[in-house]
Formats: C-alpha cells, structure tokens, sequence
C-alpha cells in the first residue's frame, strides 16, 4: 500500500516535474525572460535606434520594478546593425539562434525590417514591429509577427480632412511634396485619396529624390501655382529645405505634415522658416502630460545620455515593450510562444496611459492603427502644443 | 645538389600548387568548412555564408582591380543587377532559380560594358569615378524601373530549389555558396595562369608595353569588367537569396567602397588574399563584439550608447593599421609566416 502511494506520488511529482518544463519557452528560465531587439544604434539612424531602445529599457525597468511578469524579471538584449540590412539578418540571427530570446520588439528600420521577417517567422517568435510600420510587414501574413502603427496614408488624409472641416480649407489650393520611395508614395495615396474624398483641388503634387538637398524649384512651383496648403511628405533635412526656400519667396501657405515632421531635429530645421506647421502623430508628445509623467519615470531609470535621446520612438519602444508584457502576464506561469501569440492576437483597447491611443491587435491582420493626435509647431520656441485628443478620425 | 626553388619547364612555373601537400591541405580545409553545419549553429553559418558570399564578389573586383589594375568603385551596381536579376527572373518570368543565378551573372556581365568602354580611354581615379557614376544609374533605374523592379519597395526573393529540394534551410544554402566559391577559386587561380591573366597583369603593370607587344587593350580590359561583373552578379543574386529580400537600400554604394577595402586588406592581385580579405572583413564586427563582451557589463556601463560608434571607429582603426603596418595585407602576413616557418631556426 505504502509502495503504490510512493509510486502514485512519484508519478504525480514526475508529471508535476515535466509540466513544469513543458510551461515554459525557449528564453524563458524560473527567474528572467529574455527579449531580443535589433535596432540602429549607430549610422545615419541612430537617434531613433537609441531613442527606441531607451524607451523600451524604461518599460522593462518599470516592469521589473513592479516585481515582474508572474515573478519573471525581462532582460533585453540588444544588437546593433548600424541601418544595414544585411547586418540586421545577422544581428536577427543572432539573438534567436545564439541568445535564444523568447520574443523580439525591435526589429531595425528601412528595408531591414523586411530583411529580418524570414528569420522570425521560422522560428515562430513572438514579434512586435514599431519602428518603422510598413504594409510589407503584414503582408503575407506572418502570424507571429504583429504590428503597431498606421501608414503614412491615414496620417496625410486625417489632417488634410482636419484642414477642411475645422481651417475652413475647402476652396484652398493644395500641395504636396513626397520622396520618391515606398514611405512617399504612401503619403501620396492618402493625399489623393482625400483630395478625391473632400472634392479638393490640387495643384501640384512634387517628388524629390532621397538625399536631395536643394529645394529652391520645388519652392518656385509651389509659389507659381498658388499652393494655399502643402502637405510634407519628407523626412527631416528636406522638411527644412523646402520651407525656407518657400520663406525666402515669401509664400504664404498653411503647411502640414506627418509625425516626421514633428521629430525635434525637424523642428530644429524648420523653425527660422517661421511656418507654425501641423503634423499628426499616434503617440503623444513629451510635453504632454502622459509624455512629461514618461520623461519622470525615464529620469528615475536610465541614464543621462538615454533621457536625452529620448523622442516619440522612446515613446514607440516604450509602448511595444509594454504590449508584450501584457500579451505574456496573461499567460501566466506557463509562458510559451504559442500561449504569448494567441494572447497577442486577443489584444484589445490595451490602455497606454495616455502616451498612444488604445491598442488593439485583434484583428486577421494583426495590425494596430492607434488613433492620431493632431500637434502645432511654436517655431519661435521651437516647442508643440496638442491640438486634439487621440480620434480615429 | 639543389640549392633553390628551381623550376624546369613552363608547366612547373605555372602549376596551381608546387606539391600535392598543398592539395591535400585545400582538400582538407574545403571538407572541414563543409562539415561546419555538424558543429556550428545558425548565427555561425550564417556568418560563413555571408563571409563567402563576400568572398566570391571580393575575386571578381581582385581580378579587376588587383591583377588588370581596372580600380572600380561601381561593383555595388553589379551586385544590385545580379540581386535584382534573381528575384524578377524567378518571380516573374519562372525561370528556375538555380538557372536565375549563372543568368543574374551574366546580366551583370553585359552591364559591366557600360563602364568597360569608358574604360578603354580611363585610368586611375577617372575610371574609378566612371564606375562610381555606373553605380548610381543603376540604382536609380532600379528605383524608376517601378513595373519591373517595384521601386523602392523592393521584392521578396523566392528560395533557391535544385531536383526539388528547396535550399531554404541554412545549412543546405551554406554549402551551396561553399561549393560555388570553391568553383570561382579554381577559376580565379585558372585565369590568373592563363594567356588571359598574363595579359590583365601585363596591362596592369605598363599598357602602353602591353599593347606594343599585341595585346589588345579594347579586350582585355573589357574581358576584365565583364568577368569581373559576373563574379558580382552572382554574389549579389546569392546576397539576394541569402536575405531572401531585394531592395536598393542592400546595396548601398559603401558596399563598394568595402570591397575594395577587402581587397586591400587581403593583399591587391592575390587569390588566396582576397578570399582572405573578404573573411577577416565580414567577422571583423563580430570579433569586435566579441571583445567587448569579454570587457563584461561594467565596460557596456561605463561606455553606455556610446558604445556602437567605439566599435564603429575600432572597424576603421583596425583597418588604417592594417594598411599602415603591412602594406601587403593577410598574403603578406600568410606568406611571411610560411617563410618563418620554412627556414626556422634559421628565420629572421
């Protein structure tokens, strides 16, 4: 009798033993999660590389701070690739085959995003794309991969409409200027989209080559075509370029952009234009009262140069660190990647704290499209205000 | 009695290796390479694979720059060909990939002619800037060329599939590009033997003397470019199948400049220096992650963000010291240790 009770026992604990074992991933120990990023920490794109990793340190700093997921500390780790593709598949490699990291929310900008994809998708890791959303991303679709942000189509018709309907801009001229590369067509398809929408007139729709930097015909067209309203479909050292030029011709315009145009380098740039320009973003500023709290909480948790680098990827980073969190506390002990993929899949109206609108990935694409918060640029103090809360429209 | 390294007929001279130790030395080292899947997980061969992606693009521009003394810095545009050449071949017109890639060589082949012709009136730094310029055409036909190469979206790159298996595992696609390396060395040490490789050093060394002795300048410099583009064609539909994605942005024109920075690491005009250049270039951030690993997480503190730019400069430093304590490069290195070596205890 005593005998079957030790073996009954002994088959319980056995079980109990490789339950345990079975419940928990490849990255994941009794005491640490590991989590993976590739970002570009150094090379043309490196302030949003750091700025993306600072916020996603202070997310793991806040979360190991509050004891944890479930008693898991996170750990992550990260690779730089300097903003080479070939370098990001490397980087990629590395941490999934080497590091073995349970999940990844970072995954590089640019064509590298595209580049590290295959190597996520076949071993099946839990992944949050932020910094540089783009449809290739989500198409095929890859279901372990997710995606937070919209295009850059929406962000260039919500705030065309918002010109219409509360500038009185409906008989206006309007204008765009757009690079010449996916990011530029994108805008393009959103600006005509609402010109075709608002029965708007447009009466020049410019390209410009990457890397350019003289802008003084563009300017010229604008000017001769009476342009009323101009759309920035550039990135950051463009933006300066064609607003002092249109300066310099004294055009009179109300100029709009997206969330580029609202990074500080910009603004540094434009501001001797004196266009106290709009732009759209789906995460707040660090002036506004969720950024200032996030700013606190970075002062409490990184160091000085990670709180100066800090920007709307800060924020961006901040944000995807924090969903993956929540996608593996509500798989409790057991954490595995098809536990925190599903969980990631159910996710809806998750709270940010005010930094971004509701996020929610429960949809076949696996794509969350925050809602966008429309800001003004002070050029004499080269700060921004709020215009409107996050709306869907 | 022998005194010396003496050789009796032409063959002897022109022989690909002196005695059969050194075959059985290539035989051994090919079978080692080849074995490394066994061992190695997939960051370390996807690291060989990249290294050995490098090094067949790094032979052909050797046997532009190093043996005809052709200076290119346009070799990005012939890798961008050969990786766009893959994807829109197989994508869009069907062909079989392992068709696609001696073909996306061949295209790049009847590109290179764009510069080649210049190059028959150019020397030094004007060829060098004919070849950059060719690089920069090509990168903004590919992003005008939106029906055919979608622009600057790029294109995803099925896998490469032989007798139907897919060469999609790491492993399998790892010994593919040993395979085609250890074919382009074979190559590269076949052509530097012949009429056609005595001729490409004999321009190298004074054209004016080559051309009086009858070697056609208009083809041999051509033959040099189109060989050499072939090379890059096909590393860059291997770079291409390797990332399994094609965009402009994978083939920046910095690629060029590296290329030649591999060549000259490894030792300008040298087969095995160029395989060598290619190999300690392509590990040379990873030895450096490496090393700053060891330093521990006090030296990440310490350091901060900072420290990806340290590495950064350390990549550049270690190359200026290369080039500023043996000009020679690895060759240098490879043949002074032979030498050491060989004469030992009698070495200096």
């Amino acid at each position: 009798m005593k005998r079957k009770t030790f073996k009954v026992a002994g088959a319980a604990l056995a079980a109990l033993i490789a339950g345990a074992a079975a419940a928990q991933d490849v990255g994941v120990t009794d005491s640490e999660i590991l989590i993976g990023e590739v970002l570009m920490l150094s090379g043309p794109a490196a302030f949003i590389g750091k700025s993306a990793a600072a916020g996603s340190k202070l997310a793991a700093a806040e979360i190991n701070a509050a004891g944890g997921i479930n008693g898991r500390k996170l750990k992550v780790l990260y690779e730089d690739d300097g903003y080479v593709p070939a370098r990001s598949v490397s980087a990629m490699r590395k941490l999934v085959d080497v590091d073995k990291v349970f999940a990844v929310t970072g995954t590089t900008g640019g064509s590298g995003v595209t580049a590290v994809l295959p190597v996520l998708d076949d071993a099946k890791v839990p992944t949050i794309v932020h910094v540089a959303p783009n449809p290739t991303v989500l198409n095929p679709r890859r279901p372990s991969i997710f995606m937070i942000g919209p295009d850059y189509d929406l962000a260039a018709y919500q705030s065309i409409r918002h010109a219409v309907e509360k500038m009185g801009k409906k008989g206006a001229k309007f204008g765009l200027i757009y690079q010449n590369d996916d990011y530029g067509k994108s805008v393009l398809k959103g600006y005509q989209q609402a010109m075709k929408d608002f029965g708007l007139n447009s009466v020049a729709e410019l390209p410009y080559q990457r890397g350019a930097k003289d802008f003084s015909a563009e300017a010229l067209r604008f000017k001769s075509a009476g342009v009323e309203v101009l759309y920035l479909g550039t990135v950051i050292a463009e933006a300066g370029g064609i607003l002092s030029e249109s300066r310099r011709l004294n055009a009179e315009m109300t100029v709009l952009g997206n969330w580029a145009a609202g990074l500080p380098a910009t603004i540094r740039l434009t501001a001797p234009s004196g266009y106290d320009y709009l732009f759209n973003d789906y995460y707040a500023a660090l002036t506004d009262p969720a950024g200032q709290k996030f700013v606190e909480s970075a002062k409490n948790h990184l160091s000085a140069d990670e709180v100066a680098s800090l920007s709307r990827y800060a924020v961006s980073g901040y944000v995807a660190m924090k969903v993956m969190g929540e996608a593996i506390s509500r798989c409790g002990k057991a954490v595995t990647r098809p536990c925190v993929i599903a969980e990631l899949g159910k996710l809806k109206d998750f709270s940010t704290g005010g930094l971004s609108g509701p996020i929610s990935l429960d949809n076949p694409a696996g794509h969350a499209v925050p809602a966008l918060k429309l800001f003004q640029v002070d050029t004499k103090t080269s700060s921004v205000k709020a215009l409107t809360d996050f709306a869907t429209k | 009695m022998r005194s010396g390294d003496f050789k009796e007929s032409y063959g002897q001279l022109v022989v690909l290796a002196r005695n059969p130790v050194g075959w059985v030395y290539a035989a051994g080292a090919v079978l080692a390479l080849s074995l490394l899947p066994v061992f190695a997980g997939g960051y370390v061969i996807n690291l060989a694979t990249m290294a050995g992606i490098a090094a067949i693009g790094v032979l052909g521009l050797n046997l532009l720059c190093g043996v005809a003394g052709q200076l290119s810095l346009g070799h990005a545009g012939f890798l961008a060909l050969g990786g766009y050449a893959q994807a829109i071949l197989v994508t869009d017109y069907g062909v079989p990939g392992w068709i696609a890639l001696p073909l996306s060589g061949a295209i790049a082949a009847a590109a290179s002619l764009v510069v080649g012709i210049p190059s028959l009136r150019l020397r030094g730094l004007y060829l060098a800037l004919t070849t950059l310029a060719f690089a920069y055409i090509v990168r903004h036909l590919i992003l005008i060329s939106e029906d055919i190469t979608r622009g600057s979206s790029g294109m995803p790159v099925p896998s490469l599939a032989v007798a139907g298996l897919r060469l999609d595992q790491q492993a399998h696609f790892y010994l593919l590009v040993l395979a085609l390396l250890v074919a382009f060395t074979l190559c590269t040490l076949n052509l530097m033997r012949s009429k056609v490789g005595r001729a490409w050093k004999a321009i190298r060394d004074h054209d004016i003397a080559a051309s009086a002795m009858g070697i056609s300048l208009t083809r041999y410099k051509l033959l040099a470019f189109m060989v050499s583009a072939f090379y890059a064609g096909v590393a860059g539909a291997l770079m291409a199948l390797h990332i399994r994605y094609v965009n402009v942005d994978n083939f920046s024109l910095l690629l060029s400049v590296e290329a030649l920075a591999m060549i000259i690491v490894g030792g300008l005009g040298r087969t095995h220096g160029a395989i060598m250049g290619a190999v300690f270039l392509s590990l040379l951030h990873e030895v450096i992650r490496i090393a700053f690993g060891y330093g521990g997480s006090a030296l990440q503190a310490l350091l901060t963000d900072r420290i990806y730019e340290i590495k950064e400069i350390l990549y550049g430093v270690v190359i200026l010291l290369f080039l500023r304590l043996e000009p020679e490069g690895l060759a240098g290195i490879w043949r002074k240790t032979k030498r050491f070596w060989v004469k030992w205890p009698l070495s200096q």
